[in-house]
């Protein structure tokens, strides 16, 4: 058993945290939403944002079905999707306010698993250089 | 490249969402609280087939891609 069929196992629960952080915003703000543009433009560069994540894995997992090089697509997938969880958890830290520090609330949680896509499987800073090698060769 | 997902994807799709909303979901919370491994969710996933899904079958895999893979961790999220 290779590692080529781990590698991409590692990336992805990033996307996922990061699904799951949107669905929270949408779900406790669905209603007033609409009726603060702010908010309404951010949720709408959040959701560009997050279907541009899906398919930087799709495409990884695309190549990697195909026995094609991916390390790199795999790691682009990775580290936009680790951030913009991030990203995403601190804005709706912010919308919550108060309550997004609170234990008792959901978003703390959310906050925390979303740091710590940055961290574990490959911190942001090794997906760079997989990523900067396979660049600049 | 065909953007299409399969029947089978589709399949693995709207079975893994209806378990994690059914049976993740509603503990997701006190789970976090309590500190504690979930055995009990961990070998309901086991039976689903979902801990090998890309092993080969020869060694007791589901033989699936990569991009059911995917497919399936973005629904438990």
């Amino acid at each position: 058993m290779s590692s080529r069929w781990l590698l991409p196992l590692r990336k992805l629960p990033r996307l996922a945290l990061l699904l799951l952080i949107y669905w929270t915003a949408r779900i406790q703000f669905g209603a007033p939403i609409s009726q603060y543009q702010a908010i309404a433009w951010k949720v709408a560069d959040m959701a560009t944002e997050i279907e541009a994540a899906r398919f930087l894995y799709y495409n990884a997992a695309y190549l990697a079905d195909r026995g094609k090089p991916f390390s790199k697509h795999a790691a682009m997938a990775k580290l936009y999707a680790s951030e913009l969880a991030m990203k995403a958890s601190t804005w709706g830290i912010q919308i919550f306010g108060g309550y997004g520090y609170m234990m008792e609330y959901p978003m703390q949680r959310y906050f925390r698993d979303a740091k710590l896509t940055e961290i574990y499987e490959g911190t942001s800073e090794v997906q760079r250089i997989v990523i900067s090698r396979a660049v600049l060769g | 490249m065909d953007l299409e997902l399969t029947e089978e994807q589709q399949i693995i799709r709207t079975t893994i969402r209806k378990f994690a909303r059914e049976e993740l979901a509603p503990v997701a919370e006190e789970l976090d609280i309590a500190e504690e491994f979930p055995w009990k969710i961990f070998k309901r996933i086991a039976e689903l087939g979902l801990l090998g899904m890309i092993l080969p079958p020869e060694y007791g895999g589901s033989g699936s891609d990569e991009l059911s893979l995917a497919i399936a961790i973005e629904e438990i999220a």
